[in-house]
């Protein structure tokens, strides 16, 4: 009699029992429990029986069972060791995802959850994209951070701590969060990260509980960063509390209009469409310029330091290049980034150098003519690295040069939706790393904005 | 050099007391075991006849395949030759005697539940229900089982236990024994005997696993072949050993023993209210009590019982 299963997914194992080719959804589920592909088999169940397989040189078929984000997944696997010693082939059906008989894995989360909540120094509430909506912590040598965490409200948690041994592209899926292990700024403890999923049906659904965990106990690290009472200076009072209240209403402003532009709800006059689109962007403005204000308020204060690290200049210039490449594109702007194997080694923070480089690009590319280039060049010279961004522009007057950088300067433009802190930011974020942001230009000759770097001579 | 001599004698002699010695203090408690489990299928005489059939019948097949591929002109005498000296070892395998053991109590409690409750050993509702499925992969299936399921009994009967039935590790250890103890190290008949063995297998097309495929397949009805009465001994003992991840000889051991209380858990653990797994219970021991509370026991904490005692089922 026969007995062969239309199979309901396919795959393939190597002789170190890795999985090779897998089909679906055998291959969500090798990822999302946190395998790779290729990798070794994540299913301890399925590994085993691959193992075994292989080992005996016999076909081998069990009903396995794996775990799957709070499922129990319990599938018929049939498997067959390759003639040349070399694999197995797999295949799988009657493929069936349950909640256990009871919540027996959901007993165990609501421990593990209990235990992260007593033990945690901080603990913030993300929303479904890992994003931050609140952030509280007890302990003097996180404050800096969490004041910085505040300030940045509405960014992915990841952005503020330092995933050990991390490669991926940021956020990444919760269950792989969960239980990292990373450093904070101002402690020289080692912390991991606790992940509680909220909502239901699909956990995470209504966002997450965070919760960092010490590996150590608290040593005398409370003093070593910023004094206790000078912590009451640091008056944040836009980015704590004036940004997060202001940007969930005008993400709301911006989305609705999106959608009636779109005219996703409906067909609509053109003009009324039109409208939603001003509505749009004069929204994407306002966020932009809380934003401003917000870093602002950061540089200006006294206990503001960036975190110097080393970085390569050439690599940020593509970076911001490649960023801002559409929008150049839409305004037939070209930019010329330096080549792919250039660099110039320096001294400072990275996500602080790219918002200069960010910034002077995005006003190149704002205040360009359609169909010019703008060129980024980075070099090292004499201690010193610096990348130039140099545009085709109308050029600056001397007069105007020496206001630019001030705050709120606009230099009589309107309606472009620039605040005039951005270069004012930038200069004061160059500074701050022991670099300097200067401009070159007359009328008519187009502009060349340097930011200078120390450069990182220990790199050679 | 006499003097170690002596001395290794000596060790010999030493070894082979503490080894007597433990046969000698089991010897009690084994027989006290024994006659106190009187009334217990575990160890009556028929079922320690029955496992020792089974194991020899395994040493028959593969010697006769041996004799095949050695291209022998007298095949059983051939297999006779040898067989004294595989029987044994294979005897010897607790694994196997205890997989052997498991199949003839099945095969016993198959037999009491058709006796006094009705159930049909072969053609359960369950079986009846999902041959005439519409769908035809289902249906195919359950016809297969049905079929295996009537090989079963019938093979039970005689005493008798086909190599391709054994799970992949013990056909696997009984292929080992075999090159071993059949004096077939280096002979080239012996490898190709082996060989064929070995490409002829397949452990998706043994009645375990035709069981095991029929109740996984039945997906978001999984609970359907949690009922004895309605699925049949065989099915139900391959569920709740997929739904408690126990082994199932172990499961089948569990159905038979007195106490009941791993039995009882694996019902809770495998989701049963209290109501359907009091039904279950009943149809092995008529009469049983539940310990009371025993319906307040979440089945997380059934689960973490089970896991925290578990019997070497085979060592």
């Amino acid at each position: 009699m026969t007995h062969g299963a239309p199979f309901s997914a396919r795959a393939r194992s190597d002789a170190r029992d890795w999985l090779i080719e897998a089909e679906e959804p055998l291959a969500s589920l090798q990822l999302r429990s946190g395998g790779e592909l290729p990798g070794v088999i994540v299913s301890p169940a399925l590994l085993e029986l691959v193992r075994r397989a292989r080992v005996y040189g016999l076909k081998l078929a069990r009903p396995i069972q794996a775990q799957d984000d709070h499922e129990q997944v319990t599938v018929w696997a049939e498997v067959t060791p390759l003639p040349d010693g070399g694999g197995c082939l797999i295949g799988l059906s009657g493929w069936q995802s349950a909640p256990l008989p009871d919540a027996d894995g959901g007993e165990a989360a609501r421990r593990h959850a209990g235990i992260a909540r007593h033990l945690a120094e901080l603990s913030a509430r993300l929303g479904a994209r890992q994003e931050l909506l609140s952030v509280d912590s007890e302990t003097a040598a996180l404050a800096p951070l969490v004041a910085r965490m505040r300030a940045g409200l509405g960014k992915p948690w990841t952005e503020f701590v330092e995933l050990e041994g991390s490669a991926h592209e940021q956020p990444l899926h919760w269950r792989l969060l969960d239980g990292a292990r990373l450093r904070l700024d101002g402690s020289s403890r080692h912390w991991k990260a606790h992940l509680v999923p909220l909502g239901q049906p699909e956990p995470g659904a209504a966002g997450f509980e965070l919760h960092l965990v010490a590996e150590e106990p608290p040593e005398e690290e409370a003093g070593t960063v910023v004094p206790e009472p000078q912590r009451a200076t640091f008056s944040t009072a836009i980015g704590r509390e004036i940004a997060p209240v202001l940007r969930q209403p005008i993400a709301r402003i911006i989305a609705n209009a999106e959608t009636i532009r779109t005219q996703l709800a409906g067909p609509l006059a053109e003009e009324y469409s039109d409208y939603a689109g001003d509505i749009a962007s004069a929204g994407e403005h306002l966020l932009a310029l809380i934003d401003d204000l917000a870093d602002l308020e950061v540089v200006e204060d006294e206990q503001f330091t960036t975190t110097p690290d080393r970085i390569d200049l050439a690599d940020l210039a593509r970076r911001a290049a490649g960023i801002l490449g559409v929008r150049a594109q839409e305004r037939g702007i070209a930019i010329d980034a330096p080549k792919p194997g250039e660099t110039a080694p320096a001294i400072g923070e990275f996500r602080r150098v790219l918002q200069v480089l960010l910034n002077v690009l995005g006003n190149a590319i704002r205040y360009s003519p359609h169909g010019s280039q703008i060129w980024l060049r980075a070099e090292s010279i004499d201690g010193l690295a610096r990348v130039t961004v140099a545009d085709q522009g109308e050029g600056l007057s001397a007069e105007q040069q020496a206001r630019l950088f001030e705050k709120f300067e606009r230099l009589g433009r309107s309606g472009d939706g620039g605040s005039g802190l951005g270069l004012y930011i930038s200069r004061r974020l160059a500074r701050s790393m022991n670099g300097e942001l200067t401009v070159d230009s007359a009328p008519g000759q187009g502009a060349r904005f340097t930011l200078e770097l120390p450069a990182d001579t220990a790199g050679d | 050099m006499t003097e170690q001599t002596a001395e290794s004698v000596e060790q010999v002699l030493r070894d082979e007391l503490v080894r007597g010695d433990a046969v000698i203090a089991a010897a009690r408690p084994i027989l006290r075991h024994l006659l106190a489990s009187e009334d217990s299928a575990l160890f009556s005489d028929e079922m320690i006849a029955r496992v020792r059939g089974m194991v020899l019948d395994v040493a028959q097949q593969l010697l006769l395949a041996q004799a095949a591929a050695a291209e022998a002109q007298d095949r059983s005498g051939y297999a006779a030759a040898r067989h004294e000296a595989l029987a044994q070892a294979l005897l010897a395998d607790t694994v196997l005697v205890a997989h052997a053991h498991a199949l003839a109590l099945e095969a016993h409690l198959a037999e009491q539940l058709q006796a006094r409750d009705g159930i049909d050993p072969v053609l359960t509702p369950l079986i009846e229900e999902l041959a005439s499925a519409p769908a035809p992969g289902t249906a195919e299936l359950a016809i297969g089982v049905l079929a295996a399921q009537a090989r079963f009994q019938q093979h039970c009967r005689r005493m008798e236990l086909p190599v391709c039935e054994l799970p992949g590790e013990l056909f696997h250890r009984a292929l080992v024994l075999l090159r071993e103890r059949a004096g077939a190290v280096d002979d080239p008949a012996a490898e190709r005997a082996e060989a064929r063995l070995r490409a002829a297998y397949d452990e998706a097309g043994g009645r375990i696993g035709l069981i095991a495929r029929l109740a996984t397949s039945l997906g978001p009805e999984f609970s359907r072949a949690l009922a004895v009465d309605r699925a049949g001994l065989a099915i139900f003992a391959t569920a709740l050993s997929v739904a408690t991840a126990q082994e199932r000889d172990l499961v089948i051991l569990s159905l038979a023993e007195v106490h009941g209380a791993r039995f009882a858990l694996s019902l809770r653990a495998a989701g049963l209210g209290q109501q359907s797994a009091v039904e279950q219970l009943l149809h092995f021991r008529p009469g049983i009590a539940l310990p009371s509370g025993f319906e307040r026991l979440g089945s997380d904490r059934a689960v973490v019982l089970l896991a925290a005692s578990a019997p070497e089922a085979g060592a």
